[in-house]
Parts: structure tokens; C-alpha cells; sequence
């Protein structure tokens, strides 16, 4: 049977009933649906990245000007260069197959 | 091993833990889902959709997070926006739909259940059913009041109001409570 409280106490007996017998909401997926929704964390800023990207640019050009044999680099360009038709289409095809490498890799972050 | 609330969230910021992160959404999922419940007149599929909502929100601010208020209350915070967010745009669009449609319901009276029905879990639901009668701003002042058991300054800060509006509305929202749910037994317990 129910009892009748009074008036006053009503709302706060009512709550208090209701707190008390909170049920548990089971999980039932819902984490993995959270979890799957959530995004992807930003990596580096883009300034930050940049300057990381420009500072090893710098050490990678001072570590070759101080190792690396210009004199004799030099003495090994040829004066003259001598190109048939077939070489500079064959040299074309491969400068044009590194840049669409080149391309396809930055794009697909593959490097 | 049971890590406190800031060790996993300096493991989900500092190293992205998904892992993490998981385990305070298995910790706080229920009674966010319950509370969201109450404050959507009992719309499960609403709720447990604002509940989402605020997870991923938490997530993305939580490098933000300076543990100056309790998680959960940080939690609830985000929670109360995502509400009247989802409120104002249902209202705005004119979309009447789960709260909205019950705003012009009666009183609730616990007469006319069957007297097979789960009395405690009716309980939940007449409740949710009457603070839907209640602004947005009334029922989660009412709901961290009286089902939390937040202090007044606590609620202040959830909802980012001033103390005096604080008890201005849990005030107010009781005295409506108490016509509503009048009629309303408690069983013998």
C-alpha cells in the first residue's frame, strides 16, 4: 500500500527515493560508439612542423657542403653534353615518374 | 589497478590514450546517461546521443581540462551546454520532438499505473516526465540539486551563473515540482 506524504516533504523524499535506486545504465556498446567517434588528434602545428622541416634542411645542406668533395664534383660535369632525341624523351619520362612518385607520396603521407 | 580521474587524464593527453579515455567514459557513462535521461523527459536515444556528444567534446578539450572543478562536474558542464544547445536549435527549427512534445502534458499521478509495474523505475520516469515542464535551466539546476546533491556553488559553476540565480531557480523549480508531483505515493519502502 501507499503512504501519502506530506505535502513539504514530497519533493525531497521523492528524490531522495530516486537516488537511491538509480539504476546502472549498462555499458552495452556505448563506449565503442564513443570511441569510434572520436577524432584524430592533430599532429605537430603547421608552424611547428615547418620549422622542424627547415631546421634539418639547414643541417642536411651544412653536413654536405662540409663532407662532400666539391672540387672534385666539379672536375667531373662534363663542358659539353651531347643528347639524342631518345635520351631526352627517355631522361623527361623519368624526371616526369619521380614527380608523380614524389607527388603520390606526399599526398598519401607515405613518407 | 584503479587510477584516479587525473592519472587517466594526463594519460589521454599526454599520450592520447584511447585506452584511457575509455576507461573514464565506462566510469562516468551511467550516471551521465541517467542524468541526461532525467533532464529529456526519459528520451533514451536523446540522451544517450547528447551523452556521446559530450564525451567527444570532453575528449577534445580535455587538454584544456585544469582539474580546478571536479571531472564530473567539468563533465556535467558540457553536458548542460550540449542540452540547451540541442533545445535551442529543436526549438529554433520548430522540430517537436521527445521533450519538447511532452512540455504540454498533465500532471503526473502515480494512480494510474498498473500496480505490476516496477515502482522505483516508474519513479525515474514520472520524475523525468515532470521536470520536462521545467526550463532547461530549472531542471538542471533541479538535477544537480536534488538528484547530485551539488551545493549551490557547485551548480554555479556548472552552469556558469550567478549563486543568486542558482537558488532563484531551484526555488522556483520545486515549488512547480510540488504541484506537478502532488499526487504522486511513494511506495513503502
Amino acid at each position: 500500500m501507499n503512504k501519502a506524504p506530506t505535502r513539504a516533504s514530497t519533493i525531497d523524499d521523492l528524490f531522495a527515493s530516486a537516488r537511491t535506486s538509480e539504476p546502472y545504465i549498462h555499458n552495452q556498446g556505448f563506449s565503442t560508439h564513443v570511441l569510434a567517434a572520436l577524432p584524430e588528434r592533430a599532429g605537430l602545428p603547421f608552424w611547428a612542423d615547418a620549422l622542424i622541416t627547415l631546421l634539418f634542411t639547414l643541417l642536411g645542406c651544412a653536413l654536405a657542403f662540409a663532407f662532400f668533395p666539391s672540387e672534385k664534383f666539379a672536375e667531373l660535369v662534363p663542358t659539353t653534353i651531347v643528347i639524342s632525341p631518345m635520351s631526352l624523351l627517355t631522361l623527361t619520362g623519368l624526371i616526369s615518374l619521380a614527380c608523380g612518385s614524389a607527388y603520390w607520396a606526399s599526398e598519401t603521407n607515405r613518407i | 589497478m584503479h587510477h584516479t580521474d587525473q592519472v587517466l587524464i594526463d594519460s589521454v593527453v599526454k599520450e592520447d590514450s584511447h585506452l584511457a579515455f575509455a576507461e573514464l567514459v565506462k566510469r562516468y557513462q551511467s550516471p551521465l546517461r541517467y542524468s541526461l535521461r532525467q533532464l529529456t523527459g526519459w528520451n533514451e536515444a536523446l540522451a544517450d546521443d547528447l551523452a556521446q556528444e559530450t564525451f567527444i567534446k570532453a575528449y577534445k578539450a580535455l587538454p584544456g581540462y585544469q582539474g580546478k572543478a571536479k571531472f564530473s562536474s567539468w563533465l556535467y558542464r558540457i553536458a548542460y551546454n550540449e542540452m540547451i544547445s540541442h533545445f535551442r536549435v529543436a526549438r529554433n527549427r520548430e522540430l517537436s520532438g521527445g521533450i519538447i512534445e511532452e512540455q504540454g502534458s498533465a500532471s503526473v499521478d502515480s494512480r494510474d499505473r498498473p500496480s505490476s509495474e516496477d515502482h522505483s523505475q516508474q519513479l525515474h520516469r514520472d520524475l523525468a516526465q515532470a521536470m520536462t515542464q521545467l526550463k532547461d535551466n530549472q531542471r538542471m539546476a533541479l538535477h544537480l540539486h536534488l538528484h547530485r546533491e551539488c551545493t549551490q556553488q557547485e551548480i554555479s559553476d556548472i552552469m556558469n551563473i550567478p549563486l543568486g540565480t542558482v537558488k532563484t531557480l531551484i526555488t522556483r523549480g520545486k515549488e512547480t515540482l510540488r504541484v506537478l508531483l502532488a499526487d504522486w505515493k511513494l511506495g513503502e519502502s
